[in-house]
């Protein structure tokens, strides 16, 4: 699973997801593994609701801390339409994107002054470009490990199960024990369910 | 487990967060005394290092103001301890009087003023570029470029503050503080010092001569520019400026780039992969104000073209037109007034690379067609996330309830006047309460004048719990001193929220979580001279609407607290003690469709089917605060109730 010169991972949702946390997660793996790391989170002024996207770059010469536009190898998506808006600003040709398909709808669509698109239109869009789309409800897959808030550890899992992370996977469940301030059991849980969707699809 | 931060692990490498390597950087250089007011990107210096303040022995403080900060830090300093001031570039408006004082003081110990810039306000009402604070200010400027500079300068600018006596301005941007980067970590240097008064303003000038004025003022600022001189040396002797002469000749020009904080690792990652390593020199500037003239003169000596990559406005590439043009008129300069990069806004790697291409004379990167085809295709789809107060915040109810008020009172006839925080919000769809707002307290000041301007509908001003403590009070005050009768509501949701939960005088809580003595709202009011004051239950929306059209009716500037807790603080609350969260529910029978709940008061956990022509509340997001069932007029909407053998009921 070696890097050749970098890696470069975008992960997008809704304030309150937890997609900076996951990049903290990645980032401190891949020290640890003894990789330079650069984690960048963009978001607005909201505590809930805004978009947020978090930058991931992993390699041995990297300086810069956000994903150049149209580079980034995955595009981790905690909901359907911010994982669009993502794909669409930052996954290169041929990147592999995970979504979870799970919506938040903005205000505008529950005031019914837009339209929230079609899971399968979102798909069909992404698909011009990409490798590889695995969708999953990371909700579901989380409620089902007891903790319905780590939807972001699922698709963690996800990743490691597809095994395009340069390093082994108890590196980065090690990184989950350090960040993540309670219930690790049943995270380490909703990641290894994560996982077992990653290695069926890492084909 | 301790946060890394204040673990002893000297040559170890680890990741952290900008702001946590600024706090690393104090707790590795014996900084003693931290003060701060809450600010994005700045907020979580003081956030981390509250955390670990008595395991380091550290007073850390989170201040009424930055203003009230700054000054706590030139305490700190004159009493021989390192001390920190940190805050968001525009919190550092605040600090303008205090920092033109400092100047002309001597202090025992470093002074440091950490400022954080966020360029293309991605949390921020502008943009704004601290440097000509610090130009304006005459004080040395800091600029790291990544997470392991932003901690190591923190020791370097106390050092430059001891060396020269003057504060010195650590100037950080968005992209350095919102970072995280591998660093490798130094020794921590705890050890108290000795508690020591020293001022040399006083001792040396004022109780020397025994005046202030015309004889001593000019001599003083004289001074500041003799210690000023010597800031360049200072700064190259600690490695401030770092030289990459080209190592290659393949180009026929000999290009330079001169660059500091955040953009020079576009530069870098650009030269990296087209292949120019090497190819150009780089000068990075970690030292922009005194401007390094003999450094940059040097660089540019052979230079045939310099391009200039900094964020925020063109403050290096401005001081290096005005210092070539004496030296070498003929060496033209680019960046920004050339608009060789954007004027605004965060730079970004397209932005660096189109600039360099055209420099270098290299074809700028393009996006493949299949890209611009599925960008095409996804616009198509994409609807914009606008920014929303969130499911069961209490603001939403309290101006839900005062445009109740205004109905029954002034025929809904009202100008409403906002500033800075969650509450702001307010001002977007649906509700749009505000029809203006101003800076931190502006609410009030600002509505003062409307009043005075002669406006016969009523006046409101909206301001937080922690702005109203930041800088409310002077202008309640002058609403009784001048009488202007207006309407102030106070959205007091008991934690400074938009930052990220901060704890202020209210909530008798200090940063490092000791118990404190609350400081009232309502008896700051009385104390103020208003005569009308009510406090009342955002979730109780009758009550709410009482209160405010007794406001409105009430003839002097009246005061209504709308008090009730974050719902994202009670959440994370509830999540820490296993409270469980009861959402409401829409009766399908009863809901007729109207939209009220959705179209007017817009919570974030409410939706419409179109399909079926009803209403819903997504479980997940609904936090149970029940304000919706006071806003449907169909009595369609129900709080559920925990039943004793623990189902769930209407």
């Amino acid at each position: 699973m070696p890097v050749q010169n970098e890696l470069n991972i975008i992960i997008a949702g809704v304030g309150g997801q937890g997609n900076v946390r996951g990049a903290q997660i990645i980032g401190t793996a891949a020290v640890r593994a003894g990789y330079h790391a650069r984690v960048s989170d963009v978001y607005g002024i909201a505590q809930r609701g805004g978009p947020v996207v978090s930058h991931v770059r992993i390699g041995k010469e990297i300086y810069g801390s956000m994903v150049e536009e149209h580079t980034a190898d995955i595009v981790i998506g905690l909901e359907p339409m911010e994982a669009l808006r993502a794909a669409a600003k930052f996954l290169r040709p041929g990147g592999i994107v995970v979504l979870s398909t799970r919506p938040i709808y903005p205000v505008e669509v529950n005031t019914g002054k837009a339209t929230y698109p079609a899971l399968e239109a979102i798909m069909a869009v992404i698909s011009k470009v990409s490798r590889k789309v695995v969708q999953l409800d990371a909700t579901k897959i989380a409620e089902d490990a007891g903790i319905p808030i780590a939807a972001n550890i699922v698709m963690l899992g996800v990743l490691s199960g597809l095994g395009i992370l340069p390093f082994p996977e108890e590196a980065i469940k090690q990184s989950i024990r350090e960040n993540i301030p309670r219930s690790i059991e049943q995270n380490l849980k909703a990641f290894d369910s994560g996982s077992a969707i990653g290695r069926a699809n890492s084909r | 487990m301790t946060h890394i931060v204040a673990r002893d692990l000297p040559g170890e490498r680890v990741l952290l967060l900008g702001n946590e390597a600024v706090a690393r950087g104090a707790i590795e250089s014996n900084v003693e005394i931290v003060a701060s007011y809450p600010g994005t990107p700045a907020s979580e210096i003081v956030d981390t290092l509250a955390l670990v303040a008595d395991e380091v022995n550290m007073h850390v403080q989170w201040s009424t103001n930055e203003m009230v900060a700054f000054e706590v830090a030139i305490g700190g300093a004159i009493c021989g301890k390192r001390s920190i001031a940190s805050m968001k570039h525009i919190g550092a408006n605040w600090i303008v009087d205090p920092l033109m004082h400092a100047t002309y003081h001597g202090f025992s110990a470093g002074l440091v003023l950490v400022s954080a810039d966020d360029p293309s306000g991605h949390s921020s009402a502008n943009e704004q570029d601290n440097r000509y604070m610090a130009l304006l200010a005459e004080i040395p400027v800091l600029e790291p470029s990544d997470v392991q500079e932003a901690k190591d300068y923190v020791r370097l600018a106390m050092e430059l503050s001891e060396e020269v006596h003057l504060p010195v301005m650590l100037r950080l941007v968005t992209r350095i503080c919102h970072s995280r980067g591998d660093l490798v970590l130094g020794r921590m240097e705890r050890k108290p010092t000795e508690t020591k008064f020293y001022d040399d303003y006083y001792s040396d000038f004022v109780l020397g001569d025994g005046i202030v004025g015309p004889k001593v003022i000019p001599e003083m600022h004289d001074i500041l520019h003799q210690k000023l001189a010597k800031v360049e040396e200072m700064a190259a002797r600690k490695g401030l400026f770092a030289t990459e002469k080209r190592s290659k000749q393949t180009l026929h020009t000999n290009l330079g780039i001169i660059s500091s904080s955040a953009p020079i690792n576009y530069v870098h990652d650009y030269l990296t992969k087209r292949g120019m390593k090497g190819e150009v020199s780089i000068l990075k500037l970690g030292l922009t104000n005194p401007f390094p003239e003999k450094t940059v003169l040097e660089f540019t000596k052979d230079l045939d073209a310099l391009m200039v990559v900094e964020e925020g406005e063109p403050f290096i590439e401005r001081h290096i037109s005005s210092v070539l043009k004496d030296h070498k008129p003929s060496l033209k300069v680019r960046g920004k007034i050339t608009k060789d990069l954007p004027g605004v806004g965060e730079l970004n790697y397209a932005a660096v690379d189109k600039a360099l291409s055209s420099f270098i004379g290299l074809a700028p990167e393009t996006v493949p067609s299949e890209i611009i085809e599925m960008m095409g295709a996804a616009s198509k789809l994409l609807t914009p996330r606008m920014l929303t107060m969130c499911a069961g915040c209490p603001h939403r109810g309290a101006y839900y309830a005062a445009k109740k008020a205004t109905r029954t009172v002034s025929n809904a006839k009202y100008i409403g006047v906002g500033d800075i925080g969650c509450y702001t919000l307010g001002m977007y769809p649906p509700l749009r309460f505000m029809q203006a707002v101003f800076c931190m307290g502006g609410s009030i000041g600002v509505a003062n004048g409307i009043v005075k301007a002669g406006i016969k509908d009523p006046v409101i001003a909206t301001i937080g719990d922690s702005t109203f403590y930041h800088a409310g009070i002077p202008a309640l005050i002058n609403a009784t001193f001048n009488q202007a009768n207006i309407k102030v509501m106070v959205l007091d949701n008991e934690v400074t929220a938009m930052t990220g939960f901060q704890p202020h005088p209210g909530c008798g809580e200090t940063a490092t979580m000791k118990p404190t003595k609350k400081v009232s709202i309502e008896e700051i009011s009385k104390a103020c001279g208003i005569e009308f004051i009510r406090i009342a239950d955002p979730y109780d929306m009758k009550a709410s609407v009482d209160a405010m059209e007794g406001a409105l009716r009430f003839d002097g500037p009246a005061v209504v607290i709308f008090r009730r807790i974050c719902s994202q603080e009670f959440l994370r609350k509830a999540r820490r003690t296993g409270q469980r969260i009861v959402p409401c529910v829409v009766i399908d029978e009863m809901c007729v469709g109207c939209k009220t709940c959705v179209a007017a008061f817009g919570c974030p956990a409410i939706g419409f089917d179109k399909g079926r022509k009803k209403s819903f509340i997504d479980p997940l997001a609904c936090m149970g605060c029940g304000v919706c069932v006071a806003v449907c007029p169909n009595g369609a909407i129900a709080e559920r109730v925990k039943r004793e053998d623990g189902s769930e009921g209407e």
